[in-house]
């Protein structure tokens, strides 16, 4: 289950298609066929067992509100309408999310009998994200980052990659964001769209990211401080006619992002945008509100004026214009 | 019998005057593609309504080549068709009552009147007919075992609608005539009974029997109920436990349960319109915000304003008495119209022997790794990925080389590798649950990724083979809480172990037992020495290939390679900043 449990608000909210593309796992036939898990948008038994089998009368959410979001959900069979209908009926207070594109026949069937929400999955993951790295993946020592620039804090999403639970939860955010890119889905329906990742923790998520949307995925082993690039590695043939979303597990500058980008164009292929878990706004790292950067990132590459930073020293700053006062640089 | 699909669409609406969306080309197209995705059907079943508002000869003639069409593109051996509210000719019944004393409530009873169109219809299609009788077609199908019974429901619709009622007696008759002398020769068919009205019907439809009456949605459909017990204890005397059905213009399927004592077992499965024009339902757009409008200008209208979309049903017989029911429907997807999957849903839950029961008649092939091994190696056959040269690694030189990076870049490859990872786990390793699953290095942790889909129990996590690249907690494993049992260790290819050596070093105490099972793709056996890496702390390695590289001894500075230029020369660049 990948329920989010926010303790404080008393609130449970699930994804009812999360819990469908999951629940089949291990599904061997669906990796040997090559089939695409996030298309999966009706809800089949195994996903049904799996939420009546949550303990939801165990005393750990007794009086809590459940929100059951059904973004990507086409349709609910009739034989199983009734066994969906009587365990919603168990929570005391269950509140049903439809997003505007929602199917209409689920939308006028169920939103007659439930009350709506008024916050998606999504919404509930942001914040719980947030506070996920802040408990799980904060490192409070400083580390240099990929182009050497020393930073205060150090994000452990090697945490994340480790858990397979969070990694499928998280991977399955992007694809939700990817999909919601017309661009994106458009390339992918034809065969056009790959991933390209350079790093450890983003091959990691791009390998993930792979089986769920069954699209190609191209490495480069590796960019970062020290460069070790293979020539073989490099094939002409994988890069043409394609787009590639580049799949990193951090952003902070941007620029390996950019270098990855010239890496690709540089093969024939094109960028249409990166995709990673943390985007890191390193110009007020130090700052409490830095931890308000730290969210679940998908930009379409013409957003590119967010990889314009600013690089502050103790020496100086070198976009004055940016420069707060009372901020320290770093080193 | 395994796998015998029949195509069930009902309510076109063929019209010369008010065109049925099968009159459009646009619509069509994309319904053939989806028909020839889902291969040939043993029988095509209309349930009814052929044209709209009783129709004209052009209307039927029109009809008749848009059946043919979809006959062709579906592949369908047999036709099956049935009249429906639509198809009597009112015209002609209030044409022959003339200035004759005939009571208007009787003229239903003019069947060859009311039928002249549909049965010179049904002539021109090649089909035998009754129209008299209650049976009025039938179809009895040797391969696949099935018989399909067309039904007329429309017995008492003459010049004004009427609801669903069948003629009992001939349809009794009928049925006599085909079973009684060979009952025991059709006993092992799948029948099946087809009309045009609904019988049962729960959601949400209109013009039911329930609705009309006041009383919410109910048990009975578009026919009569006490004329349609009758029938169905009929037609479950004759072994008839799947009835296909239209007219509601909307997709629907149960098996009888709370409204019904005791469960008839009788599945019913109710086709959607394919053709109705869904825009012209929609009389009044005063209300409609103007935004919606467009959309709706967008869409074509094959949406209509309540959800309900064009659609036809597939039935997949599995055997006598397991049916899986696909419903189709037709939806906008960015201005492109096609045909998506709605749902799905089988007449009854399979019983678990069932499921498990192994096939009667199909014998499937032991797997063994060699098959996973000769798709590796065609692939690098096919692809020329075993290259010649001079690979000059860090610490050694090589003259050919596996070009890996293939097996990532394409994702057929990828699953092949993992496929055979998967039996190496199952099969050889025998352990159905590895506790930990590792990837070393780049490729490594890309396998692992696909494989963890396999093991989602698994704590899975990756190790860079370069130490300096990454940072301390790069390098830590499971927030460095230790290796306590058997680990699978992933990675592309081993040469010398010297990378998975080091793995271990870094990773567990000297002279600690590792218990590591090593898969890699490739090994490069027997340049490679293999007891160096298999003695070292009980590490057990399993490739999915073997290829064979010749060590250039010399290394770069004495290599006749490098030195004449004989072959491309790959220098791998380590430990240099800023290449790009």
């Amino acid at each position: 289950m990948f329920e989010i449990v926010d303790n404080e608000n008393k609130r449970v909210t699930i994804s009812l298609h999360m819990e469908e593309i999951y629940s089949h796992l291990p599904d061997e036939l669906m990796i040997e066929a090559k089939i695409e898990f996030f298309r999966q948008n009706e809800i089949s038994e195994f996903c049904l067992d799996n939420l009546v089998n949550m303990r939801i009368t165990s005393n750990m959410f007794e009086n809590y509100e459940c929100i059951l979001d059904f973004s990507w959900i086409n349709s609910v069979f009739a034989n199983q309408k009734r066994e969906l209908s009587e365990w919603m009926n168990k929570w005391r207070n269950i509140k049903l999310y439809f997003p505007i594109s929602c199917n209409r026949e689920i939308k006028s069937e169920w939103g007659k009998k439930y009350k709506l929400a008024e916050i998606s999955y999504c919404d509930a993951f942001r914040l719980h994200a947030k506070k996920y790295i802040l408990e799980n993946c904060y490192e409070p020592e400083g580390y240099v980052t990929q182009t050497g620039t020393t930073l205060g804090v150090y994000i452990n999403l090697k945490k994340i990659i480790e858990n397979t639970r969070i990694i499928f939860q998280w991977c399955y955010m992007i694809a939700c964001g990817l999909y919601e890119n017309e661009h994106f889905k458009k390339k992918k329906n034809n065969g056009a769209m790959a991933f390209f990742c350079h790093t450890m923790n983003g091959c990691c998520i791009a390998g993930v990211l792979s089986v769920l949307l069954a699209c190609d995925l191209v490495y480069v082993d590796h960019l970062g401080p020290y460069n070790k690039l293979n020539k073989i590695d490099f094939h002409r043939d994988s890069y043409e006619s394609r787009e590639y979303v580049i799949i990193s597990d951090m952003v902070c500058q941007g620029n390996e992002i950019l270098r990855a980008k010239n890496i690709v164009e540089y093969l024939g292929g094109e960028v249409c945008g990166y995709a990673g878990f943390v985007k890191l706004d390193i110009s007020n790292i130090h700052a409490p509100k830095a931890v308000e950067s730290f969210a679940l990132v998908y930009s379409p590459m013409e957003a590119s004026a967010e990889l314009k930073y600013t690089i502050t020293t103790k020496l100086c700053d070198i976009r004055c214009e940016y420069k707060k006062e009372g901020e320290e640089g770093e080193t | 019998m395994s796998g015998h699909k029949i195509l069930h669409i009902s309510d076109l609406y063929v019209s010369e005057k008010t065109p049925s969306v099968l009159q459009n080309d646009k619509y069509l197209d994309p319904l053939f593609t989806k028909f020839s995705e889902l291969g040939e059907f043993c029988a095509l079943v209309i349930s009814g309504d052929i044209v709209d508002r009783g129709g004209s000869q052009k209307d039927y003639e029109i009809a008749r080549d848009i059946i043919e069409k979809i006959k062709k593109e579906s592949d369908a051996t047999h036709v099956i068709v049935v009249p429906g509210n639509h198809d009597v000719s009112r015209d002609r019944l209030t044409g022959c009552r003339g200035d004759r004393d005939i009571d208007e409530k009787q003229l239903w009873q003019y069947t060859d009147i009311k039928f002249s169109y549909f049965s010179e219809f049904l002539e021109n299609m090649n089909l035998d007919a009754d129209i008299k009788s209650g049976l009025i077609m039938y179809k009895i199908i040797n391969d696949p075992r099935i018989i399909i019974l067309g039904i007329d429901s429309t017995y008492h619709i003459g010049t004004t609608d009427a609801g669903g009622y069948i003629n009992i007696e001939t349809l009794q008759r009928s049925l006599e005539q085909i079973f009684e002398c060979d009952n025991e020769r059709y006993k092992e068919y799948t029948k099946i009974a087809v009309l045009h009205h609904t019988p049962i019907v729960y959601h949400s439809a209109s013009q039911t029997y329930a609705d009309n009456n006041g009383t919410g949605v109910g048990q009975y459909g578009t026919c009569d109920p006490e004329n349609w017990k009758s029938v169905k204890n009929l037609l479950l005397k004759y072994d008839v436990h799947l009835v296909l059905a239209g007219h509601v213009h909307g997709t629907q399927s149960e098996r009888i349960q709370e409204f019904e004592q005791p469960n008839d077992g009788i599945f019913y499965s109710i086709a959607g319109s394919i053709g109705v024009n869904f825009n012209n339902e929609v009389k009044d757009l005063s209300g409609i915000d103007e935004k919606y409008k467009r959309k709706l200008d967008n869409l074509q209208c094959y949406v209509s304003l309540n959800g309900n979309h064009n659609s036809f049903d597939v039935i997949s017989i599995e055997d006598k008495d397991y049916i899986i029911e696909e419903q189709y429907k037709y939806v906008m997807d960015e201005g492109i119209g096609k045909w998506i999957l709605w749902s799905k849903k089988p007449n009854k839950d399979k019983e678990e022997d069932d499921i498990f029961a192994e096939p009667v008649d199909v014998v499937e092939p032991m797997p063994s790794k060699s098959q996973y091994t000769d798709a590796i190696l065609r692939m690098v056959r096919e692809n020329k990925l075993y290259k010649t040269g001079h690979f000059h690694w860090k610490g050694y030189a090589l003259h050919n080389w596996i070009d890996v990076s293939y097996f990532f870049q394409h994702q057929t490859a990828i699953l092949t590798v993992v496929q055979g990872i998967r039996f190496i786990i199952e099969r050889e390793i025998k352990i159905s649950n590895p506790e930990y699953i590792i990837g070393l290095g780049v490729k490594g942790s890309v396998i692992m990724s696909y494989v963890r889909y396999l093991f989602p129990e698994s704590k899975c996590s990756y190790y860079p083979e370069s130490k300096k690249e990454y940072n301390k907690y790069e390098l830590k494993l499971f927030d460095g809480k230790g290796l306590n049992s058997p680990i699978i260790l992933l990675t592309d290819v081993v040469h010398s172990g010297n990378t998975i050596k080091s793995f271990i070093d870094d990773n567990y105490a000297p002279r600690q037992r590792a218990c590591i099972n090593v898969i890699t793709i490739f090994d490069t056996y027997p340049a490679r020495e293999i007891s160096s890496i298999d003695d070292y702390r009980d590490i057990k390695l399993y490739s999915l290939a073997q290829i064979q590289v010749t060590e250039c001894k010399g290394g770069m500075s004495r290599c006749p390679v490098y030195s004449s230029k004989l072959a491309y020369v790959y220098e791998y660049e380590e430990d240099k900043k800023e290449d790009f």
